[in-house]
């Protein structure tokens, strides 16, 4: 932090808090031995030996500087006084000077206690060591950059400038940076979000959804001029060219971040164009990389109607973004080989059907064609014996008939009289006396007539 | 919500994933058996339609890559993205 920390950011940081509101009214002070302590520095003192062992290396320079303006300056605590004293406004006024004018920004180390954050967003704590404390006061818009608020008892690190708040005459540390040691302010504030989540169960392996195997259209929201959006499209046209993308851009770091990064990720599932989303950035620092952990971005991933495949650009720690997504990619361009199939292998499976399509069908149609075939042979086999079953039937039939005729009756030697219209006449009262009549014989028929009547 | 372009993403009735499971039904069931020739041969005649179908889909493989905006009121709409990429 040290290092990217440049004078030039030190200006407007200072010209911009200069318009920041006073800080207000507080009810502890500083021990009184503490001031004079700072305007008459004992380095031998056991409290000032060990602010300055602790920060040495650090501040090494600071010190360098301090005594090389004290001895340009050793004039001005010669000032004369007017007989009558000062006025206490000229004497801040003067120790403020003497304290900005001689002091660098700086970094201080301590514990954190009686942090409270005002109405208007300021922050006022203390840094305390076992014997000393100093006031502090952290202005609204530095505060906002932190990943969360610090806790009383946590051993920070505040980067400010050293400064007298002359309506109170109080010596106060202005902080423009707070770094928490050990653990650290984004690791507090990750841990306190990824609790949250969990037991809320958005992070659960059972709310993962599976991805699209071929997606016609992958959304993507990130930066529209990062490098990640260039890896994107160009794995996704590579591997899948056939696949729309569309992009909802959203700055992915700064102040604002979170909030645009959420909203594209809404308006993507708003405008249902999309099968699969791709949520990332490039790699970066953790402050970089903050955006992803922040709530609105993991609430608005939990909620996207499409699955969600993380990329934020980093090999090895989780963003809480990772952990809500239902896929994590350690790339951008791996999030896009996930979201698309390889066209090879696209391209063979479509082959493979096409091939199994065309040969299952081929197959069916040559059985079909030697079953036709074969119905053919039965039916004509079943034809022939069904003609030959009734060509046996009539020979049956024409014996039958042959056994019943009356021809054969007759070729036994007997005969019917038939009358004119061909009736058989059975009875003698069928017999007329002088009636003609025909007598039905083997081989024709004899003309008759009756002689005398009949008995 | 509003959509203020047409074609944005006009619902086919196959998807290339929908066409894909499809076919893999289709030449399981002409692979399995107890099936009629002539319900078999409607099933081809499906499948290869969904076949012309996929493969037209890979062939359009000249996609722009789309901006989607966020308008006044809530709606939305789509650009084409000025790509330089």
């Amino acid at each position: 932090m040290w290092d990217l920390f440049t004078s030039a950011e030190f200006e407007r940081r200072e010209t911009d808090q200069k318009k920041e509101p006073p800080p207000p009214v507080e009810e502890e002070t500083a021990p009184p031995s503490a001031v004079p302590e700072l305007f008459e520095p004992r380095a031998d003192t056991p409290a000032r030996g060990r602010a300055t062992a602790l920060n040495e290396a650090r501040n090494e320079d600071v010190a360098r500087t301090v005594a090389a303006r004290q001895a340009e300056t050793g004039a001005r605590s010669m000032m004369r006084v007017p007989a009558e004293g000062m006025t206490v406004a000229e004497v801040n006024s003067a120790a403020r000077e003497l304290i900005e004018g001689v002091f660098p920004p700086l970094w201080v180390h301590g514990e954190v206690a009686n942090f409270t954050r005002a109405k208007s967003g300021h922050c006022y704590f203390s840094l305390r060591d076992a014997d000393a404390q100093i006031r502090c006061v952290l202005w609204r818009d530095d505060a906002r950059r932190l990943p969360t608020l610090p806790e009383d008892g946590m051993k920070v690190r505040a980067l400010g400038r050293l400064t007298l708040y002359e309506q109170r005459g109080e010596f106060q540390l202005s902080c423009f940076e707070l770094e928490a040691k050990g653990e650290g302010l984004y690791k507090l504030a990750y841990d306190r979000l990824k609790a949250r989540l969990d037991q809320e169960g958005l992070t659960a392996p059972a709310r993962k959804r599976p991805l699209p195997a071929h997606p016609a259209c992958v959304g993507v929201v990130t930066s529209s001029a990062g490098a990640a959006l260039r890896d994107i499209v160009s794995v996704i046209r590579r591997r899948a060219p056939w696949t729309r993308i569309v992009l909802a851009s959203a700055r992915v770091q700064g102040d604002g971040a979170p909030q645009e990064i959420a909203a594209a990720i809404r308006l993507i599932g708003r405008a249902a164009c999309a099968d699969v989303l791709i949520v990332g950035r490039g790699g970066g620092s953790i402050e970089d990389l903050w955006a992803f952990n922040e709530e609105v971005v993991a609430r608005a991933i939990a909620d996207s109607p499409v699955p969600v495949i993380s990329a934020v650009g980093h090999e090895t720690d989780f963003t809480i973004a990772d952990l809500v997504a239902d896929l994590r990619a350690p790339t951008p361009s791996a999030a896009a080989e996930a979201a698309v199939p390889d066209q090879g292998a696209v391209r063979r499976r479509l082959g493979d059907l096409r091939e199994r399509l065309v040969s299952c069908t081929r197959d069916r149609l040559a059985d079909g064609r030697e079953a036709v075939f074969n119905a053919r042979l039965d039916l004509k086999a079943a034809a022939e014996r069904g003609l030959r079953a009734r060509r046996d039937g009539v020979a049956a039939h024409a014996a039958r008939l042959q056994a019943l005729s009356p021809l054969n009756v007759l070729a036994r030697g007997y005969a019917v009289p038939l009358g004119e219209s061909g009736r058989v006449l059975r009875r003698t009262a069928d017999f007329a006396p002088g009636a003609a009549f025909g007598l039905r014989v083997a081989d024709g028929t004899v003309p008759c007539r009756v002689d005398e009547p009949t008995e | 919500m509003t959509m203020t372009e047409q074609d944005t993403h006009a619902e086919p009735a196959w998807t290339f994933e929908s066409a894909l499971d499809r076919l893999n039904e289709i030449a399981d069931a002409l692979e399995g058996d107890g099936m009629e020739l002539d319900e078999s041969l409607q099933l081809f005649e499906e499948g290869v339609r969904l076949l012309r179908f996929a493969e037209t889909v890979l062939a359009d493989a000249d996609q722009r890559l789309r901006l989607l905006l966020e308008d006044a009121g809530g709606g939305f709409r789509m650009d084409e993205f000025p790509e330089a990429l």
